[in-house]
């Protein structure tokens, strides 16, 4: 849903920072924005989604820029969107909860989303505490969906990228509200932010990848939370169920085929409303999957 | 003081910079100013062991000029004494009202150039006091021009009155037609003298420069058209000429149009190789900036150049834009044109023209001027200074229309000087001690691992190419436009602005009321553990089908998977068939869905093909409609 005619606040990037149980990760995460962003105006919501190590705590009731919102449980996707319905920015980026940023990573991305072109930015990742980059965008890069680091181009410039990792996507508010937020018929974890940028390339927005803005992201072996191998395949399928057509959704499956629990899956998503979701995009889009590929995932084209 | 005789600055090797008072001023060191107090008595002996007394606290100490009747005396003081501390101990004494040093008044250079009073450009910003500091280091710094040419006869001699110091116009290749590069067009006469005319000679007009050389290449035909790849290798021409001869060089480009990889390799190999080019934005009514101007963003030696009016204003042909690095007078500009005539409009030897083109020589002189001054400086800092000294012409540090400011050519020229303020610096020190805290020093810290990242990321980006060149969507490109002549662009006219993807009215996705829109939601095909879409199954598709379709659709049967997953006996009671018919029937179904769905031998996989290509324009007819059109590049 599209919150009526919200008001935005010119130039104002708000901070939306997703939650469960965190823990210090949590605090190094906000500590890191206060610390580093020189960006001159910007707020920090934190979405709490039903943590019960009491790490979202001391936000509740500070003197600075940073308001809590509870969850409770929505799962990554609706959390986020929860967030996106309660700030005031001209700017909306989603941050992981286990990040430490550049001094210049929101100047940067707001520069490049004055754009009505762009849909979405992120920035270049490294590990945390690991100075190597990762990378500056994904790929897939078989048609078993594996995905790869895209990429970069040379320079200094914010370039096409196929698609951005959720831990960090930044979007003019007004844009992230009209191409359909993060997808909300996603179970608990998995798929919605490459979903997004997939979406976005096929509305007709472009999506970049700024490799000057750094952040470092924690990519752990184990999650904190408990993720669900079922909700992980479910959400997978939707997105090729919402985007691609029917012979490529076949190629793929044919590549995965004996991942265990996928048949189950497919029946979650013939029992969900990914059809209904995805005639509407159909209607409106402006590229085709075809297109999509082509440019962007040879192996798939 | 100013030199109505025109006569250079004479190098003054005993003055020196310092602070006095508390100002900065430049004063002689080898002599001090010290008035007498009026002794008691009209005795001249009490004035003269006076005077005694001081010349001995003096190093050499002779009398340059005697006392004057208001006791105003001239002492010689020995070579590598600091001036302002003697004169502040010499002070001090009882017998003296004061002592200070022979502070110098900067000579502002007027020329002498008998047009120079209609060059309105140069007063605005500033250049007498640039010219008082540095008129140009042939010995340092290149001036390139890369245009239509320059004004000369017919048997290739230069020959215009402003435009023929002997040695200083260094003649290039002629791309366009070989030979000289004789100027049939009038735009590369203007400009490069605009850049470098013979200055301070009573003759015509004045140049931003006075001593560098320029090297002249011509590109641009007699219609002011040139190509891409001609102005490619006049970039790497001057570049590498100023490489061989350990010069720096600004080139001037007074051209552009669209993009093209071509213009860009150019750019950043004069980049690369630590020069700097100057390019227009273009006249495009404040259209979007042209190539090669809008590299500035991302190629650290392209400086693209705007125009600005005499009343410090943006002129209305400037175009706009992010790239704009800085605007410079290009409304009612005079300079030299061709001897000869060119075309009817243009008056020969000296006229008026406006345009970005005009703009931009100033800044490459000026440039020029900066890099003679420090010649040891970066093109990134030559850049930098053209910003940072720039004439801010409203609020705030840049405009899309003045970019960083109108150039002010005293500033630009005195940017990166060494200011020996130890107050100043002791202030500094003084804040950085007092609020140092544990926050600073981290944000220090991690700025610098940032910047490590940055520069980690570049060689990870050089050697991760190899790998996936798969991605790298320009190579193939970039190593054939090299090569090719096929972009001709018009210099001056308009263009449409480059990019990969047009603007677009963005769509409104609002799944939530779905349901009630005449779109059928049309979902697919599950059989088996794959899927079809509806259409890919319609029976009109299957040559093998065709017999048995229309009795199939007397029955309601249109799609394959309604056979192959009905009952034979079923179907058989349905058609009035026979068993033997029925079960082939579904069998051969079952066999095309398997097929289709990829599951057989490479046999089938040619049905699919075959299948997913109709699929794929029933596809795109259906959901592309017109506005597609541009998006999708299937025809590419």
């Amino acid at each position: 849903m599209i919150p009526a005619a919200r008001r935005v606040r010119r130039d104002l990037f708000s901070v939306v920072i997703p939650t469960l149980n965190e823990g210090d990760l949590l605090r190094m995460t906000v500590d890191s924005v206060l610390g580093e962003t020189r960006y001159p105006d910007y707020e920090i919501v934190i979405v709490d989604d039903g943590s019960t190590d009491g790490s979202c705590d001391p936000y509740r009731q500070t003197d600075r820029p940073i308001r809590v919102v509870d969850g409770g449980g929505l799962g990554v996707a609706k959390a986020r969107n929860l967030g996106a319905d309660r700030v005031d920015g001209e700017y909306v980026v989603f941050l992981d909860a286990h990040c430490t940023v550049s001094p210049d990573w929101l100047s940067r991305m707001a520069k490049a989303l004055r754009d009505r072109q762009v849909g979405l930015i992120g920035p270049t990742f490294t590990q945390l505490h690991e100075p190597e980059p990762r990378g500056c965008g994904v790929a897939w890069i078989d048609d078993g969906m594996d995905t790869t680091w895209y990429e970069p181009m040379e320079g200094n410039q914010p370039y096409d990228i196929p698609l951005t990792i959720g831990a960090c996507q930044a979007f003019r508010t007004e844009a992230f509200h009209s191409m359909g937020r993060y997808e909300e018929g996603f179970a608990s974890w998995g798929s919605e932010d490459l979903e997004i940028c997939l979406r976005a390339w096929l509305l007709g927005y472009r999506v970049l990848g700024d490799p000057v803005a750094t952040v470092a992201h924690y990519f752990r072996d184990e999650r904190n939370y408990e993720v669900d191998d079922h909700d992980v395949n479910y959400n997978a399928l939707r997105m090729l169920f919402l985007h691609f057509s029917a012979p490529r959704i076949r190629r793929i499956l044919r590549a995965v085929g004996g991942v265990v629990g996928l048949d189950r899956a497919l029946d979650a998503v013939y029992e969900s409303d990914v059809f209904k979701v995805r005639a509407e995009l159909e209607a409106v889009r402006r590229r085709t999957d075809d297109w999509y590929c082509r440019e962007f995932a040879p192996a798939l084209a | 003081m100013i030199r109505k005789e025109g006569a250079r600055v004479a190098s003054m090797a005993d003055t020196a910079e310092g602070e006095w008072k508390g100002k900065k001023v430049h004063f002689k060191t080898n002599r001090l100013i010290v008035k007498l107090k009026p002794v008691e008595s009209d005795s001249r002996s009490a004035l003269e062991s006076n005077m005694d007394a001081i010349r001995a606290e003096v190093p050499d100490g002779a009398m340059v000029r005697p006392p004057t009747a208001t006791g105003r005396m001239v002492l010689s003081v020995a070579e590598g004494e600091d001036i302002p501390k003697l004169a502040k101990k010499l002070s001090k004494r009882a017998d003296v009202e004061y002592v200070e040093p022979d502070v110098i008044d900067s000579a502002q250079v007027i020329p002498n150039d008998t047009r120079y009073p209609q060059q309105w450009g140069h007063p605005k910003i500033g250049s007498p006091k640039a010219w008082d500091l540095q008129t140009g280091d042939p010995s340092k710094i290149l001036i390139g021009i890369i245009d239509s040419g320059i004004s000369m006869s017919a048997g290739g001699a230069l020959d215009h009155p402003d435009l023929n110091a002997p040695g200083r116009y260094i003649l290039g290749t002629d791309f366009v037609d070989g030979g000289t590069p004789r100027d049939l067009n009038a735009h590369g006469t203007h400009v490069a003298g605009i850049a470098g005319a013979e200055s301070n000679n009573v003759t015509g007009v004045v140049g931003m420069n006075w001593g560098c050389k320029l090297y002249i290449c011509r590109t641009l035909d007699a219609n002011g058209n040139g190509s891409s790849a001609d102005f490619a290798d006049a970039v790497e021409e001057i570049t590498d000429y100023a490489v061989a001869n350990n010069l720096k060089v600004v080139i001037n480009y007074s051209g552009g149009g669209g993009h093209n990889m071509t213009k860009q390799n150019a750019c950043q190999y004069a980049s690369d190789h630590g020069m700097l080019l100057c390019a227009a934005t273009g006249n495009d009514n404040a259209g979007p900036v042209i190539w090669p101007a809008a590299y500035s963003t991302n190629i650290d030696g392209v400086v693209a150049v705007g125009s600005s009016t005499s009343s410090d204003t943006v002129s209305g042909f400037s175009n706009v834009g992010p790239e704009v690095t800085v605007v410079a007078p290009g409304s009612s500009i005079l300079s030299t044109t061709p001897t000869y005539s060119v075309d009817p409009s243009v008056a020969l030897n000296y006229d008026t023209f406006d345009g970005t083109s005009m703009a931009t020589p100033f800044v490459t002189g000026l440039a020029a001027l900066m890099w003679s001054r420090h010649p040891g400086f970066s093109n990134t800092k030559i850049k930098d200074c053209l910003k940072s000294s720039a004439k801010k012409l409203g609020s705030g540090s840049f405009n899309n229309a003045w970019g960083h400011g109108r150039i002010d050519a005293e500033k630009a020229v005195r940017c990166g000087d060494l200011v020996f303020t130890q107050f100043t610096r002791f202030t500094a020190l003084t804040r950085f001690t007092r609020f140092t805290s544990l926050t600073r020093f981290t944000r220090f810290t991690s700025l610098t691992r940032f910047t490590r990242f940055t520069s980690l990321t570049r060689f990870t980006r050089f050697t991760s190419l190899t790998r996936f060149t798969r991605f790298t969507r320009f190579t193939s490109l970039t190593r054939f436009t090299r090569f090719t002549r096929f972009t001709r662009f018009t210099a001056f006219s308009r263009f449409p602005p480059f990019s990969r993807f047009p603007p677009f009215e963005p769509p409104v996705v609002r799944p939530d009321l779905l349901g009630t829109e005449d779109e059928p939601v049309r979902p697919f095909v599950r059989f088996g553990g794959t899927v079809f879409d509806p259409r890919e199954l319609e029976l009109h598709q299957f040559e093998e089908l065709a017999g048995a379709a229309p009795d199939l659709a007397h029955v309601g049967i249109s799609r394959l998977d309604e056979i192959a997953t009905t009952e034979p006996q079923q179907m058989a009671d349905a058609l009035g068939w026979d068993m033997g018919e029925a079960n082939e029937l579904v069998a051969l179904s079952q066999d095309l869905m398997h097929r289709i769905g990829g599951a057989g031998d490479s046999g089938p996989q040619e049905v699919e093909a075959e299948i997913i290509e109709g699929y794929v324009e029933v596809d795109e007819d259906d959901d592309n409609g017109g506005d597609e059109e541009g998006y999708d590049d299937s025809g590419r």
